[in-house]
């Protein structure tokens, strides 16, 4: 089993924090072999930035992501720039609902996710963002367990980051089962 | 009798951390250096970690007094380090030279940046293994280890530590910024030693520069240990005084500082091969490349291609033997490499014509997709 994720956005946003919390979740929680990369530029913020997350259930020789299964974007320059990288067909595409608006019809499973609005909103920071997707991407596709989510938000994030991550998770959860219209298939 | 038990304990580490463990592991107790994009976690790390094993951290000015103070805190008595990437380590050459020369054992990180000059800072390269093994002006010998995982950074930086005190030379363990930012587990064994220096012999009428018939010096003095030491940059005699008027003493000091490196590359050699016993057309590789080498030849050998597979984690001194006997029986070399094509002219060099060896260079900051590697193992032998 080899599972891959893309996740791209912009400096700031949390890109690689949430490719961090994805690998120690599986390799930590759930026994698995984690693979993190990522690229970024020289800026701080502000410029793109993108992480993988590979996670297998063997050694992994190639630590980059070669299709990925799930892809999110972050950012509107972040998917018009990786999207070609992926299979429209396959890969189940997470979009911010706000930064992102135009996405090509040929995106055949799309999660449109309010993760900015959801985080400003009900967390009182944009900050939160990033978890709110993470959970999102977590419940939707399965790729990890929700358990092992939260146990790394709990257990391996710093203690002031801690309260509004958890936050994060829940409102995510709570938006999540109040119905699908966020899901455009 | 301490028994210490063999737990495995499982970390999930950047390259740049493991790093930092591997040495710590290896009983490093002293850091010098100056941050640089993407070696800077190397310092934050040892930073934090140093000061409550009773270790030094020391921010320097710059690299070159990042190296020197390297040097120092090895004749101090410390297991010393420092790290940087392209223009750091552009730096520190004068310097290293002087360790070869003064014989120091001391660990050189370099995380491989684009170059040249301050290049690409946040993208990877293999463009400094020609400088590490002669960046220096003179002729001497180095030792450089190139890991492809953080399992490796971690055990190859143990290990740099070791070859540095036995061989008393400086050790570089040759990273790049996709092996030092690549997040991964590490199983660090349990009941790892550090690396216990050995005393010369002989105190009350040391000679700091006598070897043995093995060409190696009688272990490692510190000052303030009762050994008379002196330690200069100029070729020397047995007893460290200056020699620049004796020709011969000047011929063998350079002789036996390049002997005591290449006379021991047999021991030296750590190479980690798959599927040899058949392979026709061969991979070898070293650092990151060595990821979608290994996944290009497990696809090659599925579609019916005898593929094999070479990584060197020993770069310097080059294993010079292995390669040349895989010329015997592959027809193919394949080198994928960060950098124009450089060590697939020593892989030239070893073979002297007996097989085809194929240069997969790349550029950009990039890394090979397995499929790039993959394309050349399917390619029939050139008419």
């Amino acid at each position: 089993m080899r599972k891959e994720i893309k996740l791209a956005g912009f400096g700031g946003q949390g890109i690689v924090l949430m490719g961090v919390m994805l690998a120690e979740a599986a390799g930590y929680y759930e026994n698995m072999e984690i693979a993190q990369t990522q690229s970024y530029g020289p800026e701080a913020r502000g410029g793109a930035c993108r992480a993988e997350v590979v996670i297998a259930d063997e050694m992994i020789d190639y630590t980059k992501t070669l299709n990925a299964d799930v892809f999110v974007a972050m950012s509107q320059p972040a998917l018009d720039r990786y999207l070609p990288e992926i299979d429209p067909e396959t890969a189940a595409v997470f979009v911010d609902e706000m930064l992102v608006t135009a996405v090509p019809e040929t995106v055949r499973h799309l999660y449109r996710i309010p993760a900015t609005r959801l985080a400003e909103e009900q967390c009182g920071s944009r900050m939160a963002a990033n978890t709110v997707m993470l959970a999102a991407v977590v419940q939707k596709t399965g790729i990890i367990s929700l358990e092992a989510l939260g146990r790394t938000i709990r257990e391996r994030l710093a203690p002031r980051l801690r309260d509004i991550n958890l936050k994060a998770l829940e409102i995510t959860l709570a938006y999540l089962s109040g119905g699908d219209t966020h899901e455009t298939l | 009798m301490n028994h210490e038990k063999s737990i495995t304990e499982i970390k999930i580490l950047q390259g740049n951390e493991a790093v930092v463990e591997g040495a710590l592991a290896a009983g490093c107790r002293y850091f010098a250096g100056y941050p640089i994009t993407p070696a800077t976690e190397i310092a934050e790390l040892m930073s934090e970690r140093l000061p409550p094993l009773g270790g030094v951290f020391m921010q320097m000015e710059d690299e070159i007094a990042s190296i020197c103070a390297t040097i120092g805190a090895a004749f101090g008595g410390a297991l010393a380090c420092t790290a940087s990437s392209g223009p750091g380590i552009s730096l520190m050459q004068e310097g290293i030279g002087y360790a070869a020369e003064t014989e120091a054992p001391i660990v050189v990180v370099n995380v491989m940046r684009g170059g040249p000059s301050t290049g690409m800072p946040t993208a990877a390269g293999q463009q400094d293994i020609i400088q590490a093994r002669a960046g220096s002006h003179g002729d001497y010998e180095i030792i450089a280890l190139m890991p492809s995982s953080s399992q490796e950074a971690f055990e190859l930086t143990y290990r740099a530590f070791a070859l540095a005190q036995h061989y008393r030379v400086p050790v570089y363990v040759l990273s790049d910024e996709i092996i030092g930012h690549t997040r991964e587990k590490v199983r660090i064994p349990g009941g790892l030693r550090p690396i216990e220096r050995k005393h010369p012999r002989e105190r009350e009428n040391y000679l700091p520069y006598k070897a043995g018939a093995d060409d190696l010096l009688d272990g490692m003095p510190a000052f303030n240990e009762g050994y008379r030491l002196l330690i200069d940059g100029q070729l020397h005699s047995e007893d460290g005084n200056r020699a620049g008027h004796l020709p011969d003493v000047c011929a063998q000091l350079t002789e036996r500082l390049c002997r005591k490196i290449t006379g021991h590359r047999e021991e030296i050699y750590d190479l980690e091969t798959h599927f040899l016993d058949d392979a026709e057309r061969v991979v070898v590789c070293f650092g990151s490349p060595a990821r979608p080498a290994l996944r290009a030849v497990k696809d090659a050998r599925d579609r019916g291609v005898r593929a094999g597979y070479m990584k060197i984690r020993t770069i310097w001194p080059f294993p010079e033997e292995a390669i040349a006997a895989l010329a015997g029986k592959a027809r193919t070399l394949i080198v994928p490499e960060l950098n124009v094509g450089r060590v697939v002219q020593e892989v030239r060099r070893v073979t002297a014509g007996r097989t085809e060896v194929v240069s997969l260079p790349k550029l950009g900051g990039l890394l090979h997709t397995p499929d790039e590697i993959l394309a050349e193992l399917m390619k029939r032998r050139r008419p």
